[in-house]
């Protein structure tokens, strides 16, 4: 039983024989990312959750930022955020914050001690 | 992590589909979502249109580049991490 509604990725139904499958896209490209086996239910809100919960949302990543649902291609698995909130970064020959040059396998930069890679995201 | 390290890594991203190397290779059909390859220029799904612009061409425009060396960068850098250029405040690279 539903008793509120739950967000899931942006989506569209489509009508099948055997009842609605549901499309899901990613939130940041807009690419089709699923489409679900056809689900019947009661009502739509309750079909919606089955597709999204035992189908839909396994090819997800949702960011930890913005909460968006993003597919693989657009989500910053370094930090567990979408591309649009955390780009990708490269291991770091200079630092962002003083440009003095980093040696390789330094995590922070030994002049203003600002972390190497990615920031305040990693705690 | 060494060059060779850091290039196996980014290999290893783009065989699963993550990474800027993955979204060079897609463009998204904004008529039907459908993912195709770059070099298209029509929908196979659709037939509608393509846009000239992949995912990674949309992703650059939404962050601020390096002028001298065109890596994307975040918010915060003052300095480019991989070519050492000190960039300016709030610059984003114009599309």
């Amino acid at each position: 039983m539903i008793h509120r509604k739950k967000r899931t990725a942006r989506y569209k139904i489509i009508a099948d024989s055997d009842g609605n499958r549901y499309r899901f896209f990613c939130e940041a490209s807009g690419a089709v990312v699923c489409t679900t086996k056809p689900v019947r239910a009661d009502t739509q809100e309750k079909e919606l959750f089955i597709a999204w919960e035992q189908e839909g949302k396994t090819y997800f990543n949702r960011c930890g930022k913005c909460g968006r649902y993003v597919c693989d291609t657009m989500y910053n698995a370094d930090v567990c955020e979408c591309v649009d909130c955390a780009p990708w970064e490269k291991t770091p020959h200079y630092c962002k914050k003083c440009g003095r040059a980093i040696p390789d396998g330094n995590t922070f930069c030994g002049e203003c001690g600002k972390r190497a890679m990615y920031g305040e995201v990693w705690a | 992590m060494s060059e060779k390290l850091e290039k196996i890594r980014l290999e290893n991203m783009k065989q699963y589909g993550f990474g800027v190397e993955a979204m060079k290779q897609i463009k998204v059909c904004a008529e039907c979502g459908n993912s195709s390859s770059a070099n298209q220029q029509f929908c196979t799904e659709c037939g509608h249109r393509l846009p000239e612009k992949t995912l990674y061409d949309t992703y650059k425009e939404r962050h601020k580049c390096c002028p001298a060396c065109d890596t994307v960068v975040t918010d915060e850098s003052d300095y480019c991490q991989q070519c050492g250029a000190k960039l300016e405040n709030n610059k984003l690279k114009t599309g």
